[in-house]
């Protein structure tokens, strides 16, 4: 077994069988390191594997399922605000990953612990959404003047939204890549196929190929990794939960449509790879020969296998850091042109830490 | 194998290297740190309290460090590790101990929500416990430490973990944080307090923590049941009052001092109401320790 337990076993739960105490003890703080705790509860439970836990484990997963359940209960009530807050505007509200996959009760929202809620509504909206939302109590969180900016201009999104009372931060999109990508799809599409899930329809979901692309698309034009494994054991539950004969087809064929075959092929490679999963058949010859025949894929590939293994410590190897600030620019480099970017990273590397005011 | 058992030399080279395993309460802490005010005041508060074996499982992963940098030399500071993470901002050296004591309640409050966590003193007596919430500077850690040391067994100066049953509560024994004047009037209360050095301009004024006693740790698995509420408040030339305080009232107080009501929610609610049901609630005014502690034994006498 390799020191990155947690990616065995996701690959394989059956080799729980030969873990020792200690091994439990680096595989519960690789989990909270990945932010995976809770949704290897789960996995667990769904294999029934959770009984054959050791006791002192057992209590680990018992309390970071206590919080998804109060996380649980905390996201329908901000929904139901939400929904309040936007019934005079005039655009459907689509929740986006984690919030998504819990109201559309999707396996990879079992366990999935996180911060924000993220909604997509039409560009032309966006105005109205904002002032509503700031009458229910969320505000700005970001008050610095160039941040404001950058994000209004360039951004797929606008500056995040905080409930004064609440806490619960708010990130409202208009489409899923910043405007300066040259990537970035036609929302409206993604918004024409989304599925209701209240009765006013209001409310709705990305359709089940879209919230893959989406998903894949977000991962791999992140420069930060923070949450990669996480987000790739998301996208793997969406797949096996879709066992529609077509899926597959479905998916490759929007995603060309949308312009974003490149993530998705790329999610499929690393659910294989990092999660020991067999996507990729022989069958697909096609996609084969593309991912094998482009050279300088290498460097990326590189980069990518030691990010998803960047979660903790343990799993490091000595040239992770590396790897990490090539895919900070690449991140950037996918979301906008250089001559945006240059004076972007040099505003962030320069510009002093303001005093929020209290 | 009890702390205790380590020679200084030992358990610094032990808290250097591999780390050591404490028991603390139903808590195993495996801690590392190359900071001697950390390692002496552990040997110094900790010396009663059980070492985990070399192996195994281990709750909370803790490390106390000063980073390699130019800070080690120009104004030292101390960072405080949950894992890999650092979940707070380095502090100057000489808080140390104290951040180690603040990050573990961190750990608990964060991570232990199968209890219910409520911000209080927790104390026993003839197999009675009594839980005292109070606002911070309401002296529920002075009453508490001087409770100690008239033979009250101390399960918690900070929190009570409360079964989900809301019947029992578990005993988390740890050194007693005093703040303040209540330093020089517990050593003044009893000789043979054992105290840790003082820490000073900590955000909590000057710090020293008392060592438990040894009871307290040797029956650290001990849970008991929860007799009284009592919401203690030092107040100047006052006589000791016992007030009976409505249970709804207290109710109020519990949830506002709890440290996971938000993740308990309603579980959280019924161990309340039922640790409630069993309990007499009182508030109470004293100034004159000595006093309050007789009455307080009379309490649990029956």
């Amino acid at each position: 077994m390799s020191q990155c337990l947690l990616i065995d076993i996701l690959g394989n739960v059956e080799k729980l069988s030969s873990l020792t105490l200690s091994q439990w003890d680096l595989l519960v703080r690789q989990s909270r390191s990945a932010n995976l705790l809770g949704k290897l509860y789960y996995i667990l439970i769904e294999q029934n594997y959770f009984d054959r836990i050791p006791e002192a484990v057992k209590k680990h997963f018992f309390s970071e399922n206590k919080y998804f359940e109060a996380q649980q209960s905390s996201i329908e009530w901000e929904v139901e605000n939400l929904k309040h807050a936007l019934r005079h505007v005039d655009t459907p509200v689509v929740l986006l990953k984690g919030a998504a996959y819990i109201k559309a009760k999707l396996k990879a929202g079992d366990g999935r612990i996180f911060n924000d809620i993220d909604i997509l509504v039409t560009a032309q909206s966006i105005e109205k959404v904002e002032e509503a939302l700031k009458k229910h109590g969320w505000l700005s969180t970001h008050l610095d003047e160039y941040d404001q900016k950058y994000y209004r201009k360039w951004m797929h999104e606008i500056p995040p939204l905080k409930h004064y009372q609440r806490k619960t931060v708010l990130d409202i999109h208009h489409n899923i890549l910043p405007r300066t990508s040259k990537n970035t799809p036609d929302s409206q599409k993604l918004i024409d196929a989304s599925i209701p899930i209240d009765e006013t329809g209001k409310l709705r979901v990305l359709s089940d190929v879209d919230m893959f692309i989406h998903s894949a698309t977000h991962l791999f034009h992140e420069g930060e990794f923070n949450h990669g494994l996480r987000d790739l054991v998301d996208m793997e539950q969406l797949l096996s939960e879709n066992i529609r004969t077509d899926f597959k087809k479905d998916l490759f064929d929007r995603a060309e449509e949308l312009g974003l075959q490149w993530p998705v092929q790329y999610a499929f490679v690393y659910i294989d790879k990092i999660l020991n999963r067999k996507l990729i058949g022989d069958t697909d010859l096609k996609l084969k020969k593309k991912l094998k025949n482009k050279r300088g894929l290498a460097v990326i590939h590189w980069v990518y296998s030691s990010a998803f293994m960047s979660f903790h410590k343990s799993c490091a190897k000595a040239f992770t850091p590396v790897a990490l600030w090539l895919l900070y620019i690449r991140g950037h480099w996918l979301k906008m042109p250089l001559y945006l970017l240059l004076p972007h990273l040099f505003h962030k590397a320069f510009k002093k830490d303001t005093v929020t005011p209290l | 194998m009890y702390l205790s058992d380590l020679s200084l030399a030992q358990l610094k080279k032990e808290l250097q290297q591999q780390g050591i395993r404490l028991r603390i309460g139903p808590f195993v802490v495996s801690l590392k740190s190359s900071i001697a005010s950390v390692q002496s005041c552990l040997s110094l508060l900790y010396d009663s309290y059980p070492l985990a074996l070399d192996e195994g499982f281990s709750d909370f992963h803790i490390r106390l460090d000063t980073p390699p940098s130019y800070r080690r030399f120009y104004k030292p500071q101390v960072r405080f590790y949950f894992d890999e993470r650092e979940p707070f901002k380095p502090l100057p050296i000489a808080h140390a101990f104290p951040l180690f004591e603040w990050g573990l309640n961190w750990c608990i409050a964060k991570y232990v929500h199968q209890y219910l966590i409520i911000h209080s003193a927790v104390l026993e007596k003839n197999g009675k416990a009594i839980i005292l919430p109070g606002a911070p500077g309401a002296g529920k850690s002075t009453l508490c430490a001087a409770m100690m040391l008239r033979g009250w067994r101390l399960l918690s100066d900070e929190m009570a973990l409360i079964s989900p049953s809301g019947q029992r509560v578990r005993p988390i024994p740890r050194p007693v944080a005093l703040k303040n004047d209540s330093i020089e009037i517990i050593r003044a209360f009893d000789k043979s307090a054992v105290l840790g050095p003082k820490s000073y301009d900590t955000s909590k004024g000057t710090v020293a923590h008392l060592r438990p006693t040894h009871d307290c740790i040797t029956r650290a698995d001990e849970d008991v049941n929860v007799r009284f509420v009592i919401m203690p408040k030092y107040q100047k030339d006052s006589h000791t009052k016992f007030m009976q305080l409505a249970k709804p009232e207290m109710l109020n107080q519990l949830i506002r001092n709890s440290f996971n009501y938000n993740v308990m929610r309603e579980s959280g609610f019924d161990a309340a109401c039922k640790l409630l049901d069993q309990s007499e609630c009182f508030d109470l005014v004293y100034s004159d320790l000595g006093d309050v502690i007789k009455h307080l034994d009379e309490l649990v006498m029956f």
